[in-house]
């Protein structure tokens, strides 16, 4: 067993590789077992903003935009577009743009792609709430697939961090989060450990153990949300240095 | 609290969708940052924050016995630290093995193992190691602290000594040895590390910064062998390089073998020697890998050449370490230490000099091709006269020997002959490689407007009969050809001397030419033959004007002399002497000069004569420089440096009409308008536009990139031509304020710029003593040839249609564009259906409709050839419902392939009759952005690429699969075979092109250049031309036998680009944009570059 495998399954979440959402799909190639279809219509669910903006970046409209990106989580979850994947393992986020792409060149089949899946969204994507939050984007000179990339790692820190939060049940543990959570970026802005243990009424030492606590959990919950999207453990952190790219990182 | 719309630690501008408001882009970079990882692996802070005690302040944190003081040094594999060993309170160094993947059980194993024989070194010239442990995840080791720095610091120290020549001091210091103490120092080294070798332990990065000095200046070597072998992961999974550091590791550490021997130690040692004698290391590159490669090819120079008083003996021992051949080295580090020790004591040294016929057998050993090709050279006439002889004189008598000697001679001759092919064959790859980095030598002089440079380089490559490899010669030369020649219409040639100015006639009709040896030459723009010349003139000319009546001719110099004469009519009118430099210009009936009798200090003088009688009629003393007139001769302009203004006055009467402030003025134009100034600033590339009656209207007018030698407005005023030294001339859009045209011609500085008074002509003066006519209404060659066309775009075998979608909004048909005649073609009816390919004859289109009750698709096609297009369909009957997205076809239009989802079998179908050829079972294709599927050009093999880096070729024979495990992101976008058979072109999204032998089916090669992901490939019919096309709008040309990059047509940041094609006769590269254009980029046939011979 990899070093990979070990650390995943002491220190992460407990879950076994085999069971992340991807590895699922993976597995169950033709079968499209009733797990497959919801561990794939999981992961749509969680990464569709990335493609929206990537479709819009490509010069489509908000509904436009919208219809596609709807059309095109229907016909993968409908038709078996997953069977030719299950020799070799690939990243899910790879295979999404890949298969986006086809759609776009391909984009006058839209047609046939809504009367397969008969017109009814099965995803349930609030394309008011893309449309302006894809306003707020700053416009920049990013090509598609640097919007694509980013937004995608942007939708795993917001997970992680949704996580994150969560697990900070209880109002005591909220606020303290909400002091602290500047130094998950670290310590090199304005911000001092002794500023947050005088609000927070708590030891120097103790922030700065708090604050580690936090950046562990923070780096556990990323890989684990990389996890879901990759086939193999090795891949978790070639994943997360090609995300950083990105960023112009 | 900072703004809350700004990241505290970058400063970037934070999206109101950051989540939980924090930056996305440093947040990632903390998953990344060492630091993060450190913080994770403490356990001092690990423990918990209500466990935590309360530890000093400047305590780094604790691991196991040790609490972490402070950071002495870090490098790429680890992290060293003084720490303090609570239980036996002492200081010590900790050194943290940094890795990039954390240490397996069996990689931990090895590292005890190995640091526990380290520790059971026991030397004076050791440093001590105490305990290995492993902290959380990772393994350390602590060792004695010794406070001295290291050898490198005291080199380092020495250098810097010797570079403010503070020698004297500097001898005396501990790190600034003299030749005996070096020899006593480096003695001790090797006795230390002879002393590891005794024990099987290796160093195997010995360099001075890991020979540690006491207080005392005694070495200490330390870092033994530990560890090696997990940090050498990181050193090449991070930067591909070897591991040891470069300057110092022997040839076959560098080569990377991996058994090596204690005279890899001992040719460290010899570098360090080396370093001391000279202050510098044997081999020392600009970047690692050359050092790496010096140190396997080069030998070093002789320390005595460096430094000239290096002790003779001293150097050969350095050599004798320093040799390439591990056997050749001293047998032991011990019997290095003996032999300086033997100089020490004065007694002659045991190591010998190099002598010439080794080194030359050394260098011969390296070069054994060029060494085959020079003994050929040698041999030959030998081999042949011995058979000559051999045959003459007893091939009677003793008949077997003549055989035998044949045999001999053929034997020779075969080798002599593998010899010449092997040399031939080196020839020709470096010929090849010239080739490519010429061309792009080329392209980049092109982009710089070095037309001169250009010209050269792409000439050397012109093909002739005797010339080595004619195949080389691909679009990309001809291409660059066409870019070469200039876009002059005509030239006035056969001068002998640089020109510096020129000027129209007002009817036109003649030009005026001054060189820089002081002709003028007077020609007939038509005829273009000179009417009439005077040389003699003193002085470097620098301006030249008809008077407005057409009949004289005004020069003025640097030197500051206006002469005006009748060059007709040989007659020579008067001479305005002033000082340096001198301007004129007409006003009317008068002419202009000003003259500065004190330049820098004072302002110029304006003079007014009546040039016909030669008469001052007026002057203005102090005005500032005289710059331009209007056209109707009743304003000045002029300008001064102090504060740098522009003035308009009245030629009359001298009033000021208006003041342009802030404006630095080297020299100006006024449009004939009146309207605006061309203003070339103290910057000579800085070129403005000033509106006069509006001075905050101003335009900066950038692109020249060497300084601007003239300017001048088109009669109509809408143009303004430049003329640089960067060897361009550019158009200029007056109203819109930018670059219209950037025109190459000459081969050399341009020195001069005027149109004709038509405004027809532009006409330049060139260093390259030539004047070049121009066409003022030029406009660049249209790239975009067609616009409303939507992918897939098809073209036709002959390169003549193109069939694409062609529409509005959703509702496009297929349209049929005629290349040649640009004429379009709706097909009716056809909004639902995809062009797909044509026939081999072009006579027939074939395009795929949507599938039909779930498991028909319908292939129409039209036939091209009879007047009244009718569409006909055939039915093909898939196996599975499975979505249809594209077909492939090969390239004789026999077999038809659909790709579809999920489907691990491909059809063949023959597309006339719809009936099955061939299925190619357990064989799919992957979604890429193009065809993934492709047929070889005798149609006999089928590759297709499978999901999702599984590429699979099948062939009459039987098929191979291999997985492109080193395609590490996303899947092949597209894959193309070469013209030839022989191999496989894909477009990778890891940013390269990946090449693949198609019998072999190995990857033999990997072409780097693109920025972006790579989306289309297409070969030149000729096959030596591959055109790639990318994300970010990059367009690439590739010469295929070098496999090089050599054009880049289009750069990031141009239109984004999905398909690439060549036309069946080379001569045209088209692009398909995302915005719906067909770009093409067009190159001479190699006749036809014939003919402009």
């Amino acid at each position: 067993m990899s070093w990979s495998d070990q650390f995943l399954r002491t220190r992460s979440t407990g879950q076994d590789f085999a069971s992340t959402h991807w590895s699922v799909v993976l597995l169950a190639g033709q079968e499209h077992s009733p797990q497959s279809a919801a561990a794939l219509e999981k992961l749509c669910q969680a990464y569709w903003y990335p493609l929206y903006s990537f479709t819009r970046r490509q010069g489509y409209g908000p509904h436009e935009a919208a219809d596609l990106t709807q059309d095109f989580f229907s016909h993968l979850l409908a038709t078996k577009a997953l069977a030719s994947v299950n020799r070799e393992k690939g990243r899910f986020r790879s295979f999404l743009l890949a298969s986006l792409k086809n759609l776009l060149a391909n984009e006058w089949n839209r047609a046939r792609c809504q009367k397969r899946g008969g017109g009814v969204p099965l995803l349930s994507l609030d394309e008011e709430a893309a449309e302006s939050r894809y306003q707020l984007e700053p416009v920049d000179e990013l090509t598609p697939d640097r919007i694509f990339e980013r937004h995608w790692a942007e939708t795993i820190l917001s997970r992680a961090l949704d996580r994150l939060r969560q697990e900070c049940d209880g109002a005591e543990k909220t606020r303290r989060f909400d002091e602290v959570k500047m130094f998950l970026l670290g310590e090199k802005g304005n911000h001092s450990l002794a500023g947050a243990a005088a609000r927070l009424n708590l030891s120097l030492a103790a922030v700065k153990g708090l604050v580690h606590r936090l950046r562990r959990r923070f780096r556990e919950l990323i890989q684990d949300e990389i996890a879901q999207t990759v086939a193999r453990p090795e891949e978790i952190d070639q994943e997360i240095r090609d995300l950083f790219a990105a960023f112009g990182g | 609290m900072s703004s809350p719309n700004l990241c505290p630690v970058c400063g970037g501008a934070l999206a109101a969708s950051a989540p939980e408001g924090l930056c996305p882009k440093c947040l990632w970079a903390s998953l990344l940052s060492p630091e993060a990882e450190d913080a994770a692996d403490e356990p001092a802070l690990s423990t918990g924050a209500s466990a935590a005690p309360a530890a000093p302040e400047d305590s780094l944190g604790a691991l196991g016995d040790y609490e972490l003081l402070g950071e002495i040094a870090r490098g790429g594999m680890g992290v060293v630290y003084r720490a303090r060993q609570i239980s036996l309170q002492r200081v010590v160094a900790l050194k943290m093995i940094r890795t990039v993947r954390l240490p397996g059980e069996a990689d931990m194993k090895r590292f005890r193992a190995e640091a526990e024989a380290v520790a059971g070194l026991e030397h004076p010239n050791i440093v001590p190691i105490y305990e290995v442990g492993e902290g959380d995840v990772r393994p350390y080791f602590t060792m004695k602290l010794v406070p001295g720095g290291s050898l490198a610091d005291r080199l380092a120290h020495k250098s810097r000594c010797d570079a403010c020549r503070n020698s004297p001091t500097a001898r005396s210091d501990g790190g600034c040895a003299d030749a005996q103490r070096t020899a006593g120092f480096i003695a001790k080294v090797a006795r230390a590390v002879h002393h590891a070798h005794q024990r099987g332990i290796l160093h195997r990065d010995l360099k001075p910064s890991n020979i540690l000095l006491d207080e005392r200046d005694e070495p200490l070597v330390t870092d033994f062998g530990l560890a090696k072998d997990l940090e050498a992961d990181r050193e090449l999974t991070l930067t591909g390089a070897v591991l040891g550091t470069p300057a110092y590791i022997a040839p076959e550490q560098a080569a990377g073998s991996k058994g090596l021997t204690t005279a890899a130690d001992v040719y460290s040692l010899g570098a360090i020697l080396y370093e001391m004698l000279t202050g510098q290391p044997p081999f020392r590159a600009d970047t690692p890998l050359e050092t790496l490669r010096q140190v396997m090819e080069q030998e070093p120079l002789s320390p005595s050449s460096i430094h000239g008083q290096a002790d003779r003996d001293l150097e050969t021992v350095c050599l004798k370490c320093l040799q390439k051949d591990p056997a050749r080295r001293y047998g032991s580090a011990e019997a290095l230490a003996e032999d300086l020790e033997r100089w020490l004591r004065r007694e002659p040294i045991q190591a010998r000099r190099t002598s010439a016929w080794e080194k030359g057998l050394m260098w011969a050993r390296r070069h054994k091709a060029l060494t085959a090709f020079l003994l050929l050279a040698l041999i030959a006439p030998v081999v042949i006269i011995a058979v000559l002889l051999v045959t003459d004189q007893k091939v009677r008598q003793e008949r077997s020997a003549a055989l035998e000697s044949e045999r001999k001679a053929n034997l020779a001759a075969r080798r002599a002959k593998a010899a010449t092919k092997d040399a031939l064959e080196a020839k020709e790859r470096t010929h090849r490689t010239l080739y490519a980095a010429d061309m792009l030598l080329a392209d980049q002089a092109l982009d710089q407007g070095n037309l001169a440079l250009a010209r050269t380089l792409v000439e050397a490559y012109r093909p002739t009969e005797a010339e080595l490899s004619p195949d080389l010669i691909g679009f990309e030369w001809r291409y660059l050809w066409k870019q070469c020649q200039g876009a002059y219409l005509h030239a006035l040639e056969g001068q002998s001397n640089a020109i510096n100015c020129l000027g129209f006639s007002p009817d036109g009709k003649r030009l005026a030419s001054a060189d820089a040896d002081g002709t003028i030459r007077v020609w007939d723009v038509d005829k273009r033959t000179v009417q009439a010349s005077w040389s003699g003139l003193s002085g470097s000319l620098r301006r030249l004007r008809y008077s407005p009546d057409g009949n004289t001719l005004v020069v003025g110099s640097e030197e500051g002399t206006v002469d005006v004469l009748n060059v007709e009519e040989k007659q020579y009118l008067w001479t305005f002497r002033g000082h340096t430099p001198v301007r004129f210009l007409f006003t009317g009936n008068e002419i202009a000069v000003y003259d500065n009798p004190l330049p820098k200090t004072a302002m110029s003088n304006v003079k007014v004569f009546d040039w016909m009688r030669a008469r001052e009629t007026r002057s203005w003393p102090g005005l500032g420089d005289l710059e331009d007139v209007s056209p109707d001769g009743k304003v000045l302009v002029l300008s001064r440096a102090h504060p740098p203004v522009v003035e308009l006055r009245n030629a009359g009467t001298g009033e000021r009409l208006a003041i342009l402030t802030n404006v630095p003025c080297n020299f100006l134009a006024l449009s004939p308008d009146g309207q605006t100034i061309a203003v070339c600033g103290y910057q000579a590339r800085e070129l403005q536009l000033v509106k006069v009656h509006d001075q905050t209207s101003r335009v900066a007018l950038q692109g020249h990139t060497g300084s601007i030698n003239g300017l001048a407005f088109s009669p109509d005023s809408r143009l303004l031509v430049t003329a640089s030294t960067d060897q361009s001339m550019r158009i200029w859009d007056v109203a819109q304020g930018r670059e219209k045209a950037r025109l190459l011609g000459h081969v050399d500085a341009v020195m001069d710029v005027g149109f004709s008074p038509d405004g027809r002509v532009i006409a330049t003066a060139g260093k390259d003593r030539r004047v070049l006519f121009w066409p003022a209404d030029y406009e660049p060659p249209r790239s975009v040839i067609i616009s409303n066309v939507w992918p897939p775009l098809v073209l036709s075998p002959n390169g003549r249609i193109l069939a694409a979608r062609s529409g509005e909004g959703d509702k496009k048909n297929i349209a049929l564009c005629d290349l040649h005649t640009r004429r379009r073609l709706e097909l009716p009816e056809s909004s639902d259906l995809i062009p797909e390919f044509f026939s081999a004859d072009n006579g027939i289109l074939f395009a795929r409709g949507p599938v039909r009750s779930e498991t028909l698709v319908p292939i129409t096609r039209w036939d091209l050839a009879v007047p009244v297009l009718q569409a006909e369909t055939t039915m093909l009957r898939l196996d599975s419902t499975n979505q249809v997205y594209g077909g492939t076809a090969s390239p004789d239009g026999r077999y038809y392939a659909v790709n579809q989802v999920g489907v691990t079998t491909i059809t063949l179908w023959n597309p006339l009759t719809g009936k099955v050829e061939r299925q190619l079972e357990d064989h799919s294709v992957a979604w890429g952005l193009g065809s993934t599927l492709g047929f070889s050009p005798d149609g006999q093999k089928v590759v297709s690429l499978m999901w999702p880096n599984y590429l699979r070729l099948s062939s009459r024979s039987g098929f191979n699969n291999v997985t492109l495990t080193n395609v590490s992101r996303g899947i092949i976008n597209h894959l193309v075979f070469s013209p030839d058979g022989t191999t496989i072109a894909l477009a990778s999204p890891d940013h390269t092109i990946r090449i693949w032998d198609a019998s072999t089916f190995r990857e033999v090669g990997v072409l780097s250049g693109h920025q972006q992901s790579v989306y289309c490939l297409a070969f030149s019919p000729d096959g030596r031309t591959l055109a790639s096309c990318g994300g970010g709008g990059e367009l690439k040309l590739w010469c295929w036998p070098a496999r090089r990059e050599v054009v880049a047509l289009q750069d990031e940041g141009g239109p984004e680009l999905h398909y690439v094609a060549f036309t069946s006769d080379g001569s045209t590269l088209l692009a398909g944009t995302w915005d719906g254009c067909v770009r093409v980029w067009r190159a001479p046939s190699l006749a036809e570059i014939d003919r402009q011979r």
